[in-house]
Parts: C-alpha cells; structure tokens; sequence
C-alpha cells in the first residue's frame, strides 16, 4: 500500500508541477508571439511545443520511476519520491531557459517591427 | 544541544534538517526572486518580454534550487539503519544540502541575466536607430 502511495504522489507532484509551468507561461507568451503579424501564425505551434513537451518529460518521469517495495521506512519512500523527480525536473528547467532564450531571441530579431 | 544527540534522535534530527532544508530553500528562492523582481521589470522595461520573463524568474529559481536539494544523497552504499546510526553523517548531509541550493541559486541567477542579454541588446540597438538622423 506504501508503494501505491508513494507512486501516487510522484505522479501528482510532476502532473501539478507541469501544470504550474505551463499555466504561468501561456498567457505571456500567447502575447509576446501576437506582437505582430510576422510571428502571430507562430503562436499555436509555439504555445502548443512548450506545452506537449513539458507533459512528455512529465509522462517520461513518471513512467522512469521504479516502484518502491514494501516495508521501508518513511524516509525511503521520501529519498524515492526525490530521486525519480530529479530528471525530469531537470529536463523541465532545461526546456524552460531554452524555450524563454528562443523567444527572446525571436522576439529581439523580430518583434521591434510593430505593424 | 541540538546537534549533541541529547535534544532529539537521529530520525527526528533527520526529519527536522531534510525538511526545514527543502522550506528554507524554497523561501530563499522565493524572497530572491521576490528582491529582484522590481530591477529586472525595470532591466527589462515594459512589454512581452517582459511579462514572459518576469514571471518566469520565481519559477525557474525554485526549480533549480530544488534541482540543487536533491542532487543529495542518503544512501550512498548504505542501509537506512547506518543512515541513522551516525549523528556526523546526518549535520555533514545537511550542510551539503544547504551549500548545493545556494550554488544552484548562484548558478540560476547567472543563466538569468544570460537570457535576459538578447532583450536587452534588442532595446538598445532600436534605441541606437531611433537616434539616427
């Protein structure tokens, strides 16, 4: 039952964090892509790249965690729960500084020249 | 006393310095962030960019801070009981946990303000043409 338990809560932790980062993201970015008419038919596939790819890391975390046996102390469960949450939010963080570089980047390049 | 063994056990000592280090982590990230937020809408002035960046930097700061708490640990080639057992293993672990988030939040600062570089060249160099005869 502990393992169960402690597999659920990996799994809400990557899903709530995931959730966070996209839902903190969206709306700015959604902006800085319609800023003119250059970028604007970017936006979607943008919006949608930043966010399919934050739930594939999470779905990868969850599916990497090995299930913890029975029996162990409170402690264990916790340093599991922490060790399978390490890579993948490494990876988010990761994809996170890249994606906001390249908009900046794109938007540096591109988004001075307001219609 | 508190590190002397006679106050708490060792498990409890555990609890209490793996815990308190994830808030006091998080904290410190957050009250970063909290510090910087007016300099960087500042550095960065008004706009998308701005925006996007802006309430990106909390998150991020938290996120490798925490990167950082949990590249440590435990169980090195040991069995939870010898975790347990040694009062010195557990404070050693415990500093290391408090020197890996505070270079994880140096580092995450630095890759920051690297991020920010391209807006800020953008700014000036729209600055530089509008200047021009």
């Amino acid at each position: 039952m502990a393992a169960i338990i402690t597999w659920l809560v990996l799994v809400a932790i990557i899903i709530i964090i995931s959730l966070v980062i996209v839902c903190i993201t969206k709306k700015p970015m959604q902006q800085l892509l319609s800023t003119n008419s250059y970028i604007l038919p970017s936006k979607d596939f943008y919006v949608r790249t930043f966010a399919i790819t934050i739930f594939l890391v999470a779905a990868a975390g969850v599916s990497g965690a090995n299930m913890p046996g029975e029996g162990k102390a409170f402690m264990e469960y916790v340093w599991l729960v922490t060790n399978a949450l390490e890579q993948p939010l490494f990876y988010m963080s990761i994809w996170v500084i890249l994606y906001a570089t390249i908009l900046t980047i794109l938007y540096a390049v591109l988004g001075r020249f307001h219609d | 006393m508190l590190f002397s063994g006679g106050f708490m056990t060792n498990e409890q000592f555990l609890y209490l310095t793996y815990f308190g280090a994830t808030v006091g982590g998080v904290a410190l990230a957050a009250c970063t962030a909290l510090l910087l937020d007016r300099s960087l809408r500042q550095a960065l002035q008004s706009g998308h960019v701005s925006k996007l960046l802006g309430r990106l930097f909390p998150t991020w700061l938290i996120m490798v801070t925490l990167l950082g708490f949990m590249s440590v640990s435990y169980m090195e080639c040991k069995q939870y009981s010898d975790v347990i057992s040694d009062r010195q293993y557990l404070i050693d672990k415990a500093q290391d946990i408090v020197y890996r988030m505070a270079l994880a939040l140096k580092i995450a600062l630095f890759a920051y303000a690297i991020v920010v570089i391209p807006h800020l060249w953008s700014a000036a160099k729209s600055s530089w043409s509008d200047r021009k005869p």
